[in-house]
């Protein structure tokens, strides 16, 4: 890089911030506010080399100075991001649902070629499973009570096969990651779980010791991938469509494809709210099975 | 004298060289077992306190994690605290952790499979009761033992932590040390034992060069020591070498002088011999020149001429004997064949002349049988020169006895006199066994000769004291002597 190049483009940097700054001052304040994106536990978020590369597609895409904000539920999250304290968040389909009134699709991940995933429920390999009527009496691990792959699926399931959810198992607990249901019935702390399938089918690719000795009992109908969203009322009007458009063109940049590559995922693309729809008549259908 | 008793021969001492080196090994082992012990020991203590410290840290640490999530009774979060504590405290070498509520079910484990979730406690495990047993943890315990930590909230216990913890790696430890030390010490003990067997060999050695002069060559001598000139001149050895080879050409002078001593009693004794021979010679030649005489003056005469050669033939006859008798007994080379009842009856012919002269009365009781062991030289020698003795000392008129008997393959020979008693200091040669030191000349030489034969044939003399005078001198031996005839004085 030679010197007369830093000098001209320090130049045009000096010279475009003196218009910039004559012109919006008030804006430049929002733009200087980190972009602040949300990310639950519904894939490997314990991966900080992803977590890292992401951080940086997402800062150099969006040309914003990028926060990452993790929490241990998907409750937690999904409060910052209604309440507006976050900027986007990838949340699970439920949440979505639940919120949908609050929440803006940003983009739904593409996974083997679709944007749709399944819940399954595993179990140690030597195990007999005929109907989710076997699993009655276990100690169940459960990912987390707002996951649709990860809890809703199967407590729908339970109701549809006119079980009831909170007493079926002899002991249900959370685990509050994917990744965790899987080694929790794998160690045989759990004798079933609750787990998303895609998470379970990267596991099995990139850990297969953990996931040697288990099955999967039962795969759940295709439902709509874990999304990410935004709340309807942007903090800094915007960023939602610069997100989008980052998303969308991760596959072209080298940081993006190597977040794509530890993902697992074929892309993102713009998602139609209608991928949900399933999520949401399992909504309605335990909240019918919950009421007495 | 009392240098003829066999003294009874104690089994042989262990020579300084080994029993050194053998006291030496001896105080390194009892040193090194010492050692060991004191170090096993406190090794031993140091890993179990280190154990029981890194125990105890371990299970605060775990109490302090594990205490919110037991609270809200949350099995997942116990069971990945517990995950992640192992991989953490990976020196503990722990197997196993449970985590119970206080009803004994399991909360979790880190072990499911083993100790499910729900399940109730196996009883071995202990109870809250045995908490804090860690303090009490020992090597000497199970390879896998348990540990229990109670769980306290607010005074309250609201569950306990069972601990399987892996002692298999100390104990090899300890196994590996103790080897490490029994290895070292036996080889520091070779060492020290080989160090002390070569130093005390080198410092002895002027004194096995010492024993092995002082045994007796082949001719009975001692070998003086070649002094070598690299020893320090003037040290104790070199000292003690030369007093040793002083008192070698002394014995070897005095074995000398014995044996020259020996040689002029037989001499003498030859000399005593030759006279009582010229004597027997000489009284019937008197009588044979007469014969001759007659023969050449009647000798035409049958019946003077038959009395005369007949006289002739019984003088020359005697002579013959005497003659015979005295080779007999004097010959160089001694008589080594066994001595039979003609052996005793022809020593009579010599005896009984002196005993003629000397007007005694010889009493001859020969009632030896043939077939005995003994040589014939030495005992006729022996028998001979007491039979003379005994006639030299007994007054004119006086009798003397001479009597050889065989009895239980003993023979007995008794010399007895009617002289006035042997003086004592002749009666200690006799009777002390194998005398050493030579008498004076005319002080019983003749007897010390007897002695030496006696204890050649391995008999015993026994002089007792007579009061009233007259000696009698009684000699037992064994029919088959026990020690062969080396050296015949």
């Amino acid at each position: 890089m030679s010197t007369s190049g830093i000098g001209r483009r320090r130049f045009l940097a000096q010279c475009g911030g003196l218009i910039a700054g004559g012109l919006s001052a008030g804006l430049a304040r929002a733009d200087a506010r980190p972009l602040r994106f949300g990310l639950t536990p519904v894939f490997l978020n314990n991966d900080l080399e992803l977590l890292g590369r992401l951080r940086d597609y997402l800062a150099t895409a969006c040309e914003a100075p990028l926060q990452l904000v993790t929490r241990r539920t998907y409750q937690e999250i999904t409060a910052l991001l209604v309440s507006g304290q976050l900027d986007a968040a990838w949340i699970c389909g439920y949440p979505f649902v639940v919120f949908r009134k609050e929440l803006e699709l940003v983009a739904v991940p593409v996974w083997q070629g679709r944007q749709e995933y399944q819940s399954y429920l595993i179990g140690r390999a030597d195990r007999h499973f005929a109907a989710i009527g076997d699993l009655q009496g276990d100690v169940h691990a459960y990912s987390d009570p707002d996951s649709n792959s990860g809890y809703l699926v199967t407590a729908a399931a339970l109701v549809e096969a006119r079980f009831e959810p909170s007493t079926f198992f002899r002991r249900s607990f959370f685990t509050y990651g994917h990744r965790n249901v899987i080694r929790a019935v794998a160690s045989g702390l759990a004798q079933s779980g609750s787990v998303d399938g895609y998470v379970y089918e990267v596991v099995a690719r990139l850990e297969p010791a953990l996931t040697a000795g288990l099955r999967v009992l039962r795969r759940s109908e295709w439902l709509g991938f874990p999304p990410i969203a935004a709340p309807v009322r942007e903090p800094v009007p915007g960023r939602t469509a610069m997100l989008r458009r980052a998303l969308e063109r991760m596959d072209r940049a080298d940081t993006g494809r190597a977040v794509l590559s530890l993902l697992q995922l074929d892309g993102f693309n713009a998602g139609n709210p209608a991928l949900f729809d399933g999520i949401g008549r399992k909504i309605a259908m335990l909240a019918k099975g919950a009421v007495p | 004298m009392t240098s003829g008793s066999i003294p009874h021969r104690a089994p042989p001492a262990m020579p300084l060289v080994i029993k050194v080196p053998l006291i030496v090994a001896t105080l390194m082992i009892a040193v090194s077992v010492a050692v060991t012990f004191q170090v096993f020991a406190r090794l031993v203590e140091t890993q179990e306190r280190t154990l029981a410290d890194l125990t105890e840290a371990y299970l605060d640490g775990l109490s302090s994690s594990l205490l919110p999530h037991v609270q809200r009774d949350d099995n997942w979060e116990v069971f990945d605290s517990l995950e992640r504590s192992r991989a953490l405290y990976q020196g503990m070498r722990v197997t196993t952790v449970i985590v119970v509520r206080p009803d004994r079910t399991i909360l979790a484990s880190t072990d499911p499979i083993r100790f499910a979730t729900e399940a109730i406690v196996p009883d071995a495990l202990g109870s809250p009761e045995n908490a804090g047993s860690v303090s009490q943890i020992s090597l000497d315990l199970a390879p896998r033992t348990w540990l229990t930590r109670a769980l306290a909230f607010q005074g309250r216990t609201i569950g306990t932590i069972h601990v399987e913890v892996d002692l298999t790696h100390l104990r090899a430890e300890r196994r590996k040390v103790l080897g490490v030390l029994v290895a070292t010490n036996l080889a520091l003990t070779l060492l020290f034992a080989f160090l002390g067997w070569w130093l005390v060999r080198r410092m002895l050695s002027p004194l096995r060069v010492l024993a092995r002069h002082m045994e007796l060559d082949a001719a009975g001598a001692l070998v003086p020591i070649t002094i070598d000139r690299q020893d320090r001149p003037g040290s104790e050895f070199d000292r003690l070498f030369r007093r040793f080879n002083a008192m070698a050409q002394a014995m070897e002078e005095r074995e000398l002088l014995k044996a020259r001593i020996a040689e002029e009693e037989r001499l003498a004794s030859l000399g005593r011999l030759s006279s009582i021979v010229a004597h027997e010679i000489n009284n019937p030649l008197g009588g044979l020149l007469n014969a001759v005489d007659t023969l050449r003056t009647h000798g035409h005469r049958p019946a003077v001429r038959e009395n005369a050669v007949g006289l002739l033939e019984r003088g020359l006859n005697n002579i013959r004997d005497v003659v015979g008798m005295t080779l007999a007994i004097y010959r160089p080379d001694r008589d080594p064949r066994p001595v039979r009842r003609k052996d005793i009856d022809d020593l009579r012919l010599l005896v009984e002349g002196a005993a003629l002269r000397r007007h005694v009365s010889l009493i001859w009781r020969n009632r030896l049988e043939d077939g005995s062991g003994i040589p014939a030289g030495p005992l006729r020698q022996i028998l001979l020169n007491l039979a003379l003795n005994a006639i030299q000392a007994t007054p004119a008129s006086g009798t003397v006895t001479v009597e050889v008997a065989h009895h239980d393959n003993l023979l007995r020979m008794t010399v007895e006199d009617g002289g006035s008693g042997l003086p004592e200091p002749v009666r200690q040669i006799l009777v002390a066994g194998r005398p050493s030191l030579v008498p004076g000349v005319g002080s019983g030489l003749g007897v010390w000769v007897v002695a030496r034969l006696v204890s050649d044939l391995a008999g015993r003399i026994t002089v007792p004291r007579n009061g009233v005078g007259g000696t009698r001198i009684e000699i037992v031996m064994a029919d088959t002597p026990k020690a062969e005839i080396k050296h015949v004085a």
